[in-house]
């Protein structure tokens, strides 16, 4: 079997979907299922399409780096599904593209064809997020993201007069032969990056989250704060470790934004007093941080952050947008209470939060001490200063979000969390907690993608 | 070891009817700085031995197991007290903290018994009281803390032979300032006027003091007395020099409290807010300046 | 023989086995903590003191496991405090909001305090710390306060990170997590700062002046057996620290001829002096018996750091000897608050009074407790005090022995709050009825703590030559104690002496009042009111602003620490509101003119 029908099939599917109204929901299901399934069954290899040897013609690399990135997608993707297609039945065709595009992303090897796909999945995206009854957030998201996709279009147009190709191994193995000066280089390259720091909620850029995640439903929530974040995590971890060179100044500067995005993230949760603003601007800090720890180098460590946010950040907000589609409020203090009676759902949400706060026995403990070891060990002591410091602050105010959810005596709100959710939820809760004491292969992982370099024709 | 205690024990008494008797020269003394006669010099030991024989009421076992703890306390400390540097019941192990802390035994079991008796006006004596302690004992234990350091021990006959040396004077003068907030402390810790806000008869009934009389009174007035002779012979073994012999002890004894009461008998009460800051102001610069000079400096007269 | 690895996860798993009981029924789950940490106390204790201990793993990847003497004590220490406050948990489990998940807690948090004490390598240490930092943490919020448990968690990862740069730098000169070769392997600036980062933890953990705010919240407003183990043991992971910090790592700066101390150990030993002050001052401010406590226990950490910091041979183990004494006397004290608490159902001492009627051995057992904490003879306290001032004054450490005296005075204050409020004074009506004596189960402790208490201050040589252990392994003379006596700088101590005599005193006291005539008894409202005529019990018992007096004095500087951190707290929202401002508007175009502006000052700048 090939990779290239992980993007086809759902393509195809989403026609067919049209066709069969009725039945598209359970296509949806079975297709986001099949494509789990059907990534053990494939083996690693780079597919050439239409013929065209690689740095001519449009390559597809699926490696243990899209491998790993893809098993996460689908996986998560099906999750969102599942506890979903009933309710939302008119976006399967969408989901169905969405996932075309998603796959599209973590597979292609070629910086235009990236550009489609960044389209394809964001159209999908605008799409699924207008069941937010929230069509100015939609429509600002829809104008945010295009300009990004231009941005990157503009930086890629101008790679492409100075080097001749757009392939991506093909491009990093040109700079690096012809010997251009990074600092020419540096213009495009900070197009392209801001560009996909739009999609990838970096701080100036991403003014659309809030809009967009403040008013997510069970739906939108985990696909854009888990699926999408975790799908361009990987993009830009593979553009930033393998294609683009920075020189040493623009490496300083976007670090210093990096930095930046991180503390006003956890300043601006810390500062909310909505669970869903808590949630969305706690995964800006972390977006920040995935991005910062692609940029300097540390290609293993980066996907298992990814890969803990994905899963955290999917029990998070599924959690609390079913609680607050339920209760049409998502304030801190009118969900006071809400494990008391939900109290399977409630460890989930307390494992994935200390999770994410990096504390031990879960996930993220594991990645965050591996990523500050890493980061000591080059030498680097003021990066991992600003990663503690906020994450204090992170720490504080998801602990206070927990203690008030936990704690309330009287007038607790009524919200029943159907099996599905629960099963889902404990069942990443439950990996989270399994990976963070069994921790071997995930090291061992880790090494090997770091050791992997990504050249013509992919990381086999 | 027996000895030792029944040694111990004879300090005790000792001290007790020493300060005793003192106690009721000085309210002669008293008397006639107030232009009146005062009492017999042992109006003193009258006034214990009836109360010891009335019958009085009790307040319940906390009440009485008080005043024991109390009265035990302070004949315990006692028997640690040096009389010169020969006669001391337990040799070598006569450290200052001692006296310092097992008194505080008696004061927490005279300050139970007293809150015990569900007189508010027992409360207040003893807040007063714990307050004055407060104040006066940081600055004096400072002082101490340059003699200990400049002593090298914190023995109290140690002390007291080291100033018997010819080289040495007597810390009352070798560290003046330290021998003024001595001698204020003191009159904090035996609650002469202007310091004698915890008992202050007119206004809180005497304080701790107000529930007792007949054996239980008796009883804590034995225990003032041997308080009043522990703290007092304490400031003469750390500052005049102790004493060779037991009547050059008694001397010196009679002399600094006779002058502590003269000086008192002049002063009116300070409010107990105003006995804080008092010795949160001068008396604690004049300790720590005196410490600084003579410990970093070592400028000792 | 008894392999730590093997305990540890034996005390994790009983802890998941409570839970499971605890969810059929309450109280029996939490009876299984009692016999787990009963058992976990013992067997450390005993195979610890025997060295039988076993220290290979087989089971925890990456853990590894050594026994030192200053783990050893540190462990033996907490796990006994954690046996005896569980006796208490059965009689408490009911009123807690997740019995079930209550005992698990215990337990695992039981768990990861042995990890800390007993691993070798510093990143377990570091896990097991955070682990602790995470099981406790939920503990906290059954008990009144909310807000406790994310100050906590603010402060103590504060500590915990500070911790782990310090780790992470020790590495780097050494290449390894090892505790002893990577803190060998530091010297010069390195050193300096790996000891001012984990003398950072060491006040975190230990709630010392300036992050001292959350210990007063948690100790006050933990459920009673919780804020019982934190004071006397988990604040005590702090202790441990300092240990690493103070003693075993150099002390670096200028140093000062005249009593050869170091520029930092001047400072860590004024920030203690500072704990210990406002520790005191805020003691005797408080109405809440529980705050008073908590308090207490923030400025005996105060002494503690002041020992440790001047490393000599009786400030340690003067120091070590405290974190004995205080955690015997704090526990006691606190589980004797938490028994009037779970009958009257308060703590506040303005609304009690009289308790002493009902519950004289509770008393006691707090009267115990509060002799030792004042630093009175014949107690556990006043050996660690006088050692501490013994090293004080030989350093003439002015400024320092004004707090520590100060601090050792103010606890007469304080501790006697209580006692006076609570305890004694007229008998409240209200609680007359309901109030008996504490069930058996819960005497148990309290007077095997007591019993404690008191061996402690009389006969402290076998603790000290254990202390000496630890003194020698961290290397530092160790202290000379004969068979009865302690020899400190200046002078030679011989409690036992001192209890006998203290013990004739009493029986010549007792032997004057039983051979006078018989007293006659009279109610406590009986009393002289200067011929008024009050009936209400309330208004002839004097509880509330005991010390006003002095209070006025200071009470408007007294919240410095705390007005800070909500400054600083205020500030973070601020920032954080600011950025929701300029970045995060419902229009587009802003975030285009962001990009624009950033582009621009990349270009214009040049610094491409």
């Amino acid at each position: 079997m090939s990779a290239i029908l992980l993007i086809v099939v759902p393509l195809l599917a989403a026609f067919i979907s049209i066709l069969f109204k009725k039945a598209s929901p359970y296509i949806l299901l079975i297709v986001s299922f099949a494509s789990v399934i059907v990534l053990g069954y494939i083996e690693l290899e780079v597919i050439t399409i239409g013929g065209f040897a690689s740095p001519y013609g449009i390559n597809l690399v699926f490696d243990q780096y899209s491998l790993i990135g893809l098993y996460i997608v689908n996986t998560l993707f099906f999750l969102v599904v599942a506890i979903n297609c009933v309710k939302f039945k008119e976006m399967s065709t969408i989901l169905l593209i969405a996932l075309a595009g998603l796959n599209g992303l973590l597979l292609t090897g070629d910086l235009f064809n990236l550009f489609v796909f960044i389209e394809i999945s964001g159209i999908a995206a605008y799409l699924i997020t207008a069941t937010n009854k929230n069509p100015l957030a939609t429509f600002n998201y829809l104008v945010a993201g295009t300009v990004g996709s231009s941005l990157y279009l503009v930086g890629l147009i101008i790679l492409y007069a100075m080097f001749g190709t757009l392939n991506m191994a093909d491009m990093a193995n040109e700079i690096a032969v012809s010997g251009v000066d990074a600092s020419l280089v540096a213009f495009p390259f900070l197009l392209m990056f801001i560009g996909l720091g739009v999609e990838a909620k970096l701080l100036p850029f991403n003014s659309w989250v809030k809009g967009i995640l403040a008013s997510s439903n069970k739906l939108t929530g985990p696909i854009i704060a888990s699926v999408y974040a975790a799908t361009i995590g990987f993009v830009v971890g593979r553009l930033l470790t393998s294609v683009f060179v920075f020189s040493d100044t623009l490496g300083l500067v976007i670090t210093i934004i990096l930095l930046a995005s991180i503390i006003a993230g956890e300043a601006m949760a810390f500062s909310s007093n909505k669970v869903r603003e808590i949630l969305l601007f706690s995964s800006i800090a972390q977006a920040g941080l995935v991005v910062l720890v692609f940029l300097q180098g540390f290609i293993g460590w980066g996907v298992f952050l990814v890969v803990a946010n994905a899963a955290g950040k999917f029990i998070l907000f599924t959690v609390t947008n079913h609680a607050s589609d339920e209760l049409g409020t998502d304030e801190v203090n009118d969900l006071k209470g809400l494990f008391v009676n939900n109290k399977i759902v409630g460890l989930a949400f307390t494992v994935a939060s200390l999770s994410a706060i990096g504390l031990p026995v879960f996930l993220g403990f594991v990645v965050k001490m591996n990523i500050l070891g890493d980061l000591f060990a080059e030498g680097n002591l003021f990066i991992p200063a600003v990663i503690l410091i906020t994450s204090v602050v992170e720490g504080i105010y998801f602990v206070r979000l927990l203690i008030k959810l936990w704690y309330k005596e009287h007038d607790l709100p009524v919200v029943q969390y159907d099996f599905i959710i629960k099963y889902v939820v404990v069942i990443l809760a439950i990996l989270i907690m399994v990976f963070g004491v069994y921790t071997a292969p995930i090291e061992t992982e880790a090494n090997d993608l770091d050791l992997i370099s990504f050249v013509e024709g992919g990381n086999l | 070891m027996i000895t030792n205690i029944l040694f111990g024990v004879g300090v005790a008494f000792f001290g007790f009817v020493l300060q005793t008797s003192i106690a009721g020269v000085n309210r002669k003394v008293v008397g006639r700085v107030q232009k009146r006669y005062g009492p017999k010099w042992y109006q003193e030991f009258l006034d214990i031995f009836k109360l010891l024989s009335k019958r009085s009421v009790t307040h319940g076992w906390i009440f009485d197991f008080g005043v024991i703890m109390a009265l035990g306390g302070i004949i315990g400390t006692a028997m640690f007290m040096p009389i010169t540097s020969d006669l001391v019941a337990f040799a070598d192990f006569d450290n200052f903290f001692i006296f310092v802390y097992l008194i505080a035994v008696g004061m927490l079991g005279m300050a139970m018994s007293a809150s015990g008796s569900g007189n508010p006006l027992a409360s207040i004596g003893v807040m007063r009281a714990l307050t004055t302690m407060l104040a006066y004992e940081v600055p004096f234990m400072i002082v101490v803390l340059t003699i200990i350091k400049l002593t090298g021990t914190s023995s109290v006959t140690g002390i007291a032979e080291f100033q018997q040396l010819a080289s040495n004077n007597w810390f009352m003068i070798a560290l003046p300032l330290g021998g003024i907030v001595g001698v204020m402390s003191l009159m904090g810790m035996i609650g002469k006027k202007p310091f004698e806000t915890y008992i202050a008869p007119a206004e809180i009934a005497s304080g701790p003091m107000v529930e007792y009389g007949g054996k239980q009174l008796g009883m804590l007035f034995i225990m003032h007395e041997i308080t009043v002779f522990i703290e007092v012979s304490l400031f003469v073994h750390l500052f005049l020099g102790g004493a060779e012999n037991v009547v050059l002890f008694i001397v010196k004894y009679f002399l600094v409290y006779t002058t502590l009461n003269i000086i008192s008998s002049v002063y009116g009460r300070f409010k107990i807010d105003q006995v804080v800051l008092f010795f949160y102001k001068w008396p604690i610069l004049m300790a720590i300046s005196q410490a600084f000079v003579a410990i970093y400096l070592g400028w000792v007269i | 023989m008894a392999s730590i690895e093997l305990i540890i996860v034996f005390t994790a798993l009983a802890g998941v086995l409570s839970y499971f009981v605890g969810r059929l029924n309450k109280v029996a789950g939490s009876v299984v903590t009692i016999l787990a940490s009963m058992f976990v106390f013992v067997s450390v204790a005993y195979f610890g003191y025997n060295n039988e201990l076993i220290h290979s793993t087989e089971f925890l990847p990456y853990v590894t496991f050594s026994v030192t003497y200053l783990g050893l004590f540190f462990a033996i220490l907490v796990t006994f405090i954690f046996a005896m406050v569980s006796f208490f948990n059965p009689f408490f489990v009911e009123k807690y909001k997740y019995p079930a998940l209550y005992s698990m807690l215990y337990l695992l948090s039981l768990a990861g305090v042995l990890g800390v004490f007993f691993t070798n390598n510093f990143m377990s240490l570091f896990f097991f710390f955070e682990f602790v930092v995470w099981t406790s943490l939920f503990l906290i919020p059954m008990g009144r306060s909310k807000r406790a448990a994310s100050s906590y968690y603010a402060f103590s990862t504060v500590g915990s990170f500070a911790l782990l740069f310090a780790i992470f730098i020790m590495r780097e000169a050494s290449g390894t997590f090892n505790i002893v070769s990577s803190m060998a392997s530091v010297n010069g600036t390195e050193a300096a700062i790996v000891s001012a980062l984990l003398a950072v933890a060491a006040f975190a953990k230990l709630g010392a002046f300036p992050l001292n705010v959350w210990l007063p919240r948690v100790l006050g407003n933990s459920p009673d057996a919780i804020s019982a183990v934190f004071s006397g043991g988990l604040e005590k992971l702090g202790a441990f620290v300092a240990v690493l910090a103070l003693v075993k790592l150099a002390p670096f700066g200028y140093v000062v001829d005249a009593t050869g101390l170091a520029a930092s150990q001047y400072v860590i030993a004024a920030l203690g002096a500072l704990t210990i002050v406002f520790g005191t001052l805020m003691a005797i401010r408080q109405d809440d018996a529980k705050k008073l406590l908590a308090y207490s226990s923030m400025s005996n950490g105060g002494y503690i750091l002041v020992a440790l910091t001047i490393a000599s041979s009786a400030s340690v183990s003067g120091g070590l000897y405290h974190v004995v004494a205080h955690a015997l006397a704090s526990t006691a004290a606190f589980l004797a608050i938490g028994a009037v608490s779970r009958i009257t159902g308060t703590t506040k001492m303005s609304e009690l009074g009289g308790m002493i009627h009902k519950m004289p051995v509770t008393y006691l057992v707090y009267l115990i407790a509060i002799i030792s904490m004042a630093g009175i003879p014949p107690m556990g306290g006043f050996i660690s005090k006088w050692l501490i001032f013994q090293a004080v004054i030989d350093k003439g450490m002015i400024l320092v022995a004004v707090a520590v005296f100060f601090g050792s005075i103010g606890s007469f204050l304080y501790v006697f709050r209580p006692l006076a409020a609570l305890f004694l004074g007229q008998e409240l009506p209200q609680h007359r009825e309901v109030s008996k004596e504490a069930p058996f189960f819960m005497l148990v402790p309290m007077v095997i703590l007591s019993g404690l208490i008191i061996y402690t201050g009389v006969l402290p040589n076998f603790f000290l030559g254990f202390i000496n252990n630890v003194l020698t392994e961290v290397g530092v003379t160790p202290l000379v104690i004969g068979s009865y006596t302690v020899t400190g700088t200046n002078g030679v101590l011989q409690p036992a002496l001192i209890a006998s005599v203290f013990g004739v005193g009493v029986l010549i006291a007792f032997i004057i009042f039983i051979v006078l005539k018989k007293s006659r008894k009279v109610g406590l409202m009986d009393t002289y009111t200067a011929g008024n005529f009050i009936y209400t019990e309330e208004l002839m018992h004097y509880s509330l602003d005991f010390y006003a007096p002095l209070e006025r004095l200071y009470e408007k500087y007294i919240n410095i620490t705390k007005d800070f951190y909500k400054r600083l707290e205020n500030k973070v929202v601020d920032l954080g509101r600011l950025m929701k401002y300029y970045f995060f508007t419902n229009k587009p175009e802003i975030m285009v003119l962001w990009i624009i502006i950033i582009m621009g000052i990349i270009l214009w700048g040049d610094i491409l």
